[in-house]
């Protein structure tokens, strides 16, 4: 299988932080969501895989090749957003236009303008007096507008308004109709990536949790509310994380290790997500 | 690279106006004043002061991160910064000769080329600034490189003091001087190539 993205054994260490041997791959047509709390190792792992910073071990493969080799000609078919988008404050929408119609040979005038007219964004106002959405919104449509075959972006829709951030994943969504685009998206807006995204991968405290597509996910985990005794008949091999109230236990289980008579009830990927990470 | 040289010149445009007029004010001054040399070596040594002037906004913004995610290549993104210490000192040189020229204007010996012969270590002393800083900007950032900076500042600006209150044209009118400097600009240029190649982006 050919992948977009492919990350091998990827370490980072730190003093105080230890990016463990991260494995997964983005296949092209597809969504990831990279889902993490704050210091989970998420930016880090997308400036690796950037390559603005130094691995300490592992590979990162872009369309087949190696990112300490990424060629601009490669870079050609990369769009990227960063959660800080780095423009001068000075420059405009149709200043920014110029500049990068030099920068991208397939940078494309009438998307770029038609993208602003879009999403309301204003042509001559310079960009330290856009609101953060704004800021966010130009970054996606520069990173849109030479029509790249992978989006990377990072904490998108972190500050955006219902609204914005609902347009936002509608260009993402419109983007991958096309089968050989692909998207590695983080957030720690769970939400947002369980709308859009086909693979989901958790990172915590610097490790790989899990990444299995989001539908096998939300097929094969569910929750139990169950009392102390009957906690204890259960498989305790289908069972990855349980809850104690005075109302009795939750406990989070693999679905096909448990008899089809229990009353299962369906997870998102954010109660996964914090099942998984507090087990941890 | 034409891309680069847009956005500075963008930039500069902006944020370069009280930098541009000084370099007009000392041009003036070097061409109806009395220290004629000392005022038109601050001016080319302002001139060269642009690319650092503008990688400090640049840092300010976060663009020396951002920009690592377009198409450009660690030579094009160095390069661009001392082509336009070139373009930015040859402007103002070439703005020199043109005001003397203004200045002559009437008299027997009004040629555009009278100064040329001066224009040469005159560009060459622009370039002293820019050879020593770029590298250190390249290597630790601006935020990290600014003492450096300053004491580069403060040591070139003694220097010509010294030099230039004795015997102002026993140095500059020296072909060593030219070339040793024009030396010192490409070896600084390839330094900073190298040193930006690996640097890396943790602490920034």
């Amino acid at each position: 299988m050919n992948y977009a993205l492919e990350v091998k054994d990827l370490c980072k260490i730190y003093p105080d932080f230890f990016l463990d041997h991260i494995n997964f791959a983005l296949p092209y047509g597809c969504i990831m969501g990279l889902i993490g709390e704050n210091g989970a190792g998420k930016s880090t792992i997308l400036k690796l895989i950037l390559n603005q910073i130094k691995k300490d071990q592992g590979d990162v493969f872009l369309f087949g090749q190696d990112v300490s080799q990424l060629t601009p000609k490669i870079r050609e078919h990369i769009g990227i957003v960063l959660d800080e988008i780095g423009i001068p404050g000075c420059l405009n929408a149709k200043q920014i236009h110029a500049i990068m119609r030099d920068t991208y040979q397939n940078w494309d005038e009438s998307y770029f303008f038609h993208s602003l007219k879009e999403l309301a964004i204003p042509i001559t106002k310079p960009f330290k007096d856009f609101s953060r959405g704004m800021k966010m919104k130009l970054g996606i449509v520069i990173a849109l507008s030479h029509h790249p075959k992978l989006l990377i972006l990072d904490e998108v829709t972190n500050g955006l308004d219902p609204l914005a951030r609902d347009e936002v994943l509608d260009v993402f969504n419109e983007f991958t109709r096309d089968e050989n685009h692909s998207i590695l998206l983080s957030s720690h807006i769970v939400s947002d990536l369980e709308k859009i995204c086909d693979y989901i991968t958790f990172i915590h405290k610097g490790k790989l949790l899990l990444c299995e597509e989001k539908d096998w996910l939300l097929s094969q985990y569910g929750v139990i509310h169950c009392t102390a005794e009957e906690f204890q008949n259960f498989n305790q091999a289908a069972i990855k994380g349980k809850k104690e109230s005075a109302y009795g236990i939750h406990v989070l289980v693999e679905r096909d290790k448990i008899p089809s008579n229990n009353k299962i009830r369906p997870i998102n990927i954010e109660d996964l997500f914090v099942w998984m990470a507090k087990e941890e | 690279m034409k891309a680069l040289l847009r956005k500075d010149f963008y930039m500069s445009i902006k944020y370069a106006r009280i930098w541009g007029f000084s370099i007009l004010i000392f041009l003036f001054v070097s061409v109806w004043g009395d220290q004629t040399s000392l005022f038109a070596l601050y001016a080319i040594f302002m001139a060269g002061m642009l690319p650092y002037t503008l990688m400090a906004y640049e840092e300010n913004c976060k663009w020396h991160i951002y920009c690592k995610i377009f198409p450009y290549s660690p030579v094009q993104i160095v390069s661009e910064k001392y082509l336009l210490t070139l373009l930015s000192i040859g402007s103002v040189g070439l703005l020199w000769v043109f005001l003397h020229f203004v200045h002559t204007l009437g008299s027997p010996e009004s040629s555009p080329f009278t100064q040329f012969t001066d224009l040469l270590p005159l560009l060459a002393f622009g370039l002293i600034g820019p050879s020593m800083i770029l590298p250190v900007l390249f290597k630790f950032g601006v935020t990290r490189g600014r003492m450096m900076y300053y004491l580069f500042i403060a040591l070139i600006f003694a220097v010509s003091l010294i030099l230039f209150s004795h015997e102002p044209h026993f140095l500059l009118n020296s072909f060593l001087f030219v070339w040793g400097l024009l030396f010192l600009f490409i070896f600084s240029w390839f330094l900073s190539i190298h040193f930006y190649k690996n640097t890396s982006y943790e602490h920034f």
